[in-house]
């Protein structure tokens, strides 16, 4: 498998925190990768020195086999960033836009192809302004696109989109995955993590706490399932709690939501429970695992599961 | 070169669509001409043989170049840092310089396409005094001050987040010097207080330079102004360089 973009103990410093601690990692070709973590794990600072926007204080890091130290201008020439739908300046028209960027890569794709796949042919002569949010996306995708970028950066794609919208751009990010490319993709949507990425990795307080393909870090949760159903109101959280292999409990005033990792014995001592207390256990639901537990597991606590 | 060709070339229609940046710089220029040339255009000016006219002439084509700077391209760098755009030229291969030096070629072209303005204009309702070296001798110095002004422009840019609060910092730079640097009135008959202020404005030395040359006085007269601009200028490209802010 061919490395496309490699980082060595990379580190970034702002004062006396730490925004990336000594990430060592590698992206393979072809691949989406997937970033995820809370505001502020360092996300951000991590995808902009790939872009060769910033400059890490140690370590080091390639990109397409290119020093981002020394190289950022070539690496910009062959990466492509989708930014958010509002960085257009609104009094350019669509054609406008996707010439001028075009003009400014060595090898760039003609903007009526681009157009023609992002299904903007008709909008060449709209103004930017007059756009609705899902168009602006597309344009900004195509922008992304206008060099035939080797490696594709996406920062929370689908960021204020609707879910017909957010349905299309994940299609998109398939198809141009079927094309060869290397698309990294940063996002708070555990759901669209899961479904879109071969491999996440989880940053929490500028730490790679853990890196695989989601069902991998799914199942590192040793097959924790949740048992929801209706909250009565007679027991309090703390019963609940103290039942066999309930590991964490969500309480809200109309549900309830037990993890557990030994799901059988749980359900039997939940039913017993309630005869006891003398009320029934209503809409039960039993639920997998999802990225959104890896999530919290993984970042609430500052440091990863595995081991 | 072709980047910066095609760059240029989009900001200017982007510039041209803009009808605020139309109406300062192009419009209001020669309404204050009009306006004020109907009163006072045909009185005596501060030199023999001269008219009030004569010497309100370049200190519109001075006050353009401040307004362009601490207005225009003080906003438009706001807008376009806020909503991203300089983001997005930092992704691609762009030079950093090559976006603020296409930006400062839109601030160029109002000046001197609001310089020509006002002369064409002058020169259809009044008999003004009219020399074409002096005219380029002008020009040469306006875009002389575009040096710092610019670069002022860029600086106040870093401090303000919104456009609103731009243009408030805007009118403290642009009212003192439409006031006190003699371009409405001679500053000599301002208070002597105000005078006072007025000498610490290089604004002041801006417009005296331009009136200067555009009534025929030779650039070498100007010494002490070209050396305080060239001050200006230096402290103006200090501040652009520690203010000056590509993101949020």
């Amino acid at each position: 498998m061919q490395t496309v973009i490699q980082l060595d103990q990379l580190c970034k410093r702002y004062g006396n925190t730490t925004a990336v601690d000594h990430i060592t990692m590698q992206v393979n070709k072809g691949e989406i990768f997937g970033i995820v973590g809370p505001n502020g794990a360092g996300k951000t600072t991590l995808i902009e020195m790939l872009e060769g926007l910033r400059l890490p204080d140690s370590g080091s890091a390639t990109v397409l086999g290119l020093d981002i130290r020394k190289h950022a201008m070539e690496i910009k020439q062959r990466i492509g960033v989708l930014l958010q739908a509002t960085s257009m300046p609104e009094k350019a028209k669509v054609r406008e836009v996707l010439q001028m960027f075009a003009s400014l890569y060595h090898k760039s794709t003609d903007p009526k192809e681009i157009s023609a796949f992002l299904g903007l042919e008709d909008k060449q002569n709209a103004f930017i302004k007059s756009l609705s949010g899902g168009w602006k996306q597309r344009v900004s995708l195509a922008l992304a696109l206008i060099n035939d970028p080797e490696i594709l950066f996406l920062d929370e794609p689908s960021m204020g989109l609707d879910p017909n919208a957010r349905k299309e751009m994940w299609d998109m990010i398939h198809r141009l995955k079927k094309d060869g490319r290397t698309i990294v993709v940063t996002t708070h949507y555990m759901e669209e993590a899961e479904y879109l990425c071969d491999r996440i990795a989880v940053i929490s307080h500028g730490k790679l706490v853990a890196l695989d393909t989601p069902q991998k870090l799914i199942s590192m949760l040793g097959g924790t399932k949740r048992i929801s159903f209706k909250n009565a109101g007679v027991t309090g959280k703390e019963s609940f709690a103290g039942l066999p292999f309930v590991v964490d409990v969500e309480w809200e005033t109309d549900t309830v939501k037990l993890h557990s990792s030994q799901i059988d014995e749980t359900l039997q001592a939940l039913f017993r429970l309630a005869a006891e207390e003398g009320w029934m256990v209503s809409g039960l639901r039993l639920e997998d695992a999802s990225m959104n537990d890896v999530f919290t597991e993984m970042t609430a606590s500052g440091k990863g599961i595995a081991g | 070169m072709n980047a910066l060709v095609r760059l240029i070339a989009f900001d200017f229609r982007l510039y041209l669509r803009d009808w605020l940046t139309i109406f300062w710089m192009l419009i209001y220029p020669v309404l204050m001409l009009v306006i004020f040339g109907s009163m006072f255009g045909n009185q005596p000016g501060t030199e023999e043989g001269l008219k009030y006219i004569d010497s309100y002439i370049p200190a519109l084509c001075a006050m353009n170049v401040i307004s362009v700077s601490v207005f225009t391209l003080n906003i438009n760098m706001i807008t376009q840092r806020e909503s991203g755009i300089l983001r997005r030229y930092r992704v691609s291969p762009i030079r950093s310089a090559s976006v603020l030096l296409s930006h400062s070629i839109q601030g160029v072209f109002l000046v001197l396409a609001g310089a020509i303005e006002i002369i064409l204009v002058a020169s259809f309702i009044w008999d003004i005094h009219f020399s074409f070296s002096s005219m380029l001798l002008l020009f040469a110095c306006l875009l002389f001050g575009c040096l710092s002004f610019f670069c002022l422009g860029f600086a106040l840019s870093g401090l303000a987040k919104t456009p609103g609060a731009a243009s408030g910092l805007a009118m403290i730079v642009f009212f003192p010097s439409l006031f006190l640097s003699g371009i409405s009135m001679p500053v000599d008959i301002l208070p002597t207080f105000m005078q006072k202020l007025s000498q610490w404005l290089p604004m002041s030395y801006f417009v005296e330079l331009a009136q200067g040359v555009w009534l025929g006085g030779s650039i070498t007269l100007f010494g002490t102004e070209l050396a305080v601009m060239l001050g200006f200028a230096v402290v103006c490209w200090v501040l652009a360089f520690f203010l000056f802010r590509w993101e949020k």
